[in-house]
């Protein structure tokens, strides 16, 4: 027995709307464009969105729901779910000019405000720019972009847009830049994670608002990590500042940082710390000497070659 | 708990049975009201089973009526078929007192009433049958393709919701264009 939906009122439309999963809510905002306007107005608010690789995008609703949206190129499996558990499952569907159009499409229409993560693979085309951009259209905050290396990657051209996303998470970057690469963050996330970050500069750093600072493969030495904590030590500085992992070459075990001479190490302070990302994986215990700032708080920094830990 | 009284609004209603009260507590007579719909039949109902209604809990808080006054005086539901207003105090009167578990059996499963009850539940503000009713309308959809919605939600397609519009564009056309000549017909 068929309903007329839409001559209901609009709330009892967004009501239903509401008990609607994403699977159905894309099927029904394939319905008609002017049901696809009715589910923007009405779908759920507190959906979550990331992408799996080019061919799979994955939404979060409440609790531990998961949706899968599946690119197939046979029409025939168009629609069809498959159900993983109550709350975790596949749809097919036709990725129509490629991944960024159904991702946009599926932020527009579902009102996803939280992209989780955007992540690239290690091989294949360069899609993540495509989902960046579709994001930055959609006026959507990323919550983690993680892009790998990608010879094919315009490297200034991308960091161009990260300047343009709001990330609020960590950007985690394993994109190897040419030698003669140059970029300044004009808004930094929660969280930096760089490797091959050679060209992350003193000036970076000392401008740097993240919570959180990972660098590997920097080219930052002892005076510049000297300047850095100096800065740090002033009243009114990084207010934000948790934690800085630094890796490079270029620290060296002949000139002082803050008057101590690498490595720069206090057996008697055990600390444990939180695991850091990649070669910092197991920092674990720190063993640190104690750095205080002019407004009393204190910090915690361990230098033994090749890498400088500071934990505030 | 409560009667419907099948006929008319004027007949006079059941008397209530009384439940089981401890001894010790002091007996309290529960009060009742009416109610009718499109079809005029009168059903009494408990003040306790109406409270599920936001709506009529509202209009009664404060009244204060006897049982002649509420008698005499059936609240008039003039936009709900006798049926629906039927399944309704159904299940007010199954849920009297009691919170409703989140997968209720106890609910009406006709689905070509669906429709008119979602209407009714909503107006007459009961947030957990509407909920209920909500999820039962989202479940038609589950598992369908868009060519299978359009159908059980009669969800017309762009070409018809094109060629609606423009009639109805051509219909105020024409309404403005005879508004017009009347207004002219009339300064004449």
């Amino acid at each position: 027995m068929p309903i007329a939906l839409l001559k209901l009122p609009y709330d009892l439309l967004g009501e239903i709307l509401k008990e609607c999963n994403p699977f159905e809510l894309y099927c029904l905002s394939k319905c008609s464009k002017r049901f696809h306007n009715s589910i923007k107005w009405g779908a759920p608010k507190d959906l979550k969105i990331y992408n799996v690789d080019s061919r799979s995008i994955v939404i979060l609703g409440g609790g531990i729901s998961m949706y899968s949206f599946i690119c197939t190129p046979d029409k025939r499996s168009f629609y069809k779910r498959a159900v993983w558990t109550e709350s975790q499952g596949c749809m097919h569907i036709e990725f129509l000019d490629g991944i960024a159009n159904v991702f946009g499409y599926l932020i527009d229409t579902l009102k996803i405000r939280n992209i989780d993560l955007l992540e690239d693979n290690k091989q294949g085309s360069d899609y993540i720019q495509e989902l960046v951009k579709a994001v930055i259209d959609k006026n959507s905050e990323i919550q983690n972009l993680k892009i790998w290396h990608n010879e094919h990657r315009v490297a200034e051209e991308f960091m161009s847009l990260v300047n343009q996303s709001n990330i609020t998470g960590t950007f985690t970057c394993y994109q190897k830049f040419p030698a003669d690469f140059q970029h300044t963050f004009t808004r930094y996330p929660n969280s930096i994670d760089l490797s091959n970050s050679f060209w992350f500069t003193r000036e970076n750093l000392l401008e740097c608002s993240c919570v959180r600072i990972e660098l590997k493969g920097s080219l930052l030495g002892n005076k510049d990590l000297d300047i850095f904590l100096r800065k740090w030590k002033k009243l009114g500085t990084f207010p934000n500042l948790e934690c800085v992992l630094i890796e490079s070459q270029n620290i060296d075990e002949e000139s002082p940082i803050l008057e101590m001479v690498p490595p720069i190490r206090n057996e008697e302070n055990e600390m444990q710390v939180f695991n850091g990302f990649g070669v910092f994986n197991n920092v674990g215990y720190m063993y640190g000497v104690q750095v205080i700032k002019e407004d009393g708080t204190v910090g915690w920094l361990k230098v033994e070659l090749p890498n400088l830990v500071f934990k505030v | 708990m409560s009667s419907t009284e099948q006929g008319t609004s004027s007949a006079a209603p059941a008397e209530p049975t009384t439940a089981p009260e401890s001894a010790a507590a002091p007996e309290v007579p529960e009060s009742f009201y009416y109610v009718h719909g499109k079809d005029k039949v009168v059903h009494k109902v408990s003040a306790g089973a109406l409270q599920h209604s936001a709506l009529i809990h509202g209009m009664i808080s404060n009244l204060g009526y006897t049982e002649e006054q509420a008698k005499a005086n059936p609240f008039p539901f003039e936009n709900i078929d006798g049926d629906i207003l039927q399944m309704v105090v159904d299940w007010c009167n199954q849920h009297k007192g009691k919170p409703t578990p989140p997968e209720d059996t106890n609910l009406p499963k006709q689905k070509e009433k669906l429709f008119d009850l979602v209407l009714a539940v909503n107006y007459l503000e009961i947030k957990e049958l509407l909920t209920y009713c909500c999820k039962q309308v989202a479940m038609m959809v589950k598992g369908k393709s868009p060519e299978e919605i359009r159908e059980i939600w009669m969800i017309p397609t762009d070409a018809e919701d094109e060629a609606a519009e423009k009639e109805a564009k051509k219909r105020a056309g024409k309404e403005a264009a005879g508004e017009t000549a009347a207004a002219a017909g009339d300064a004449k």
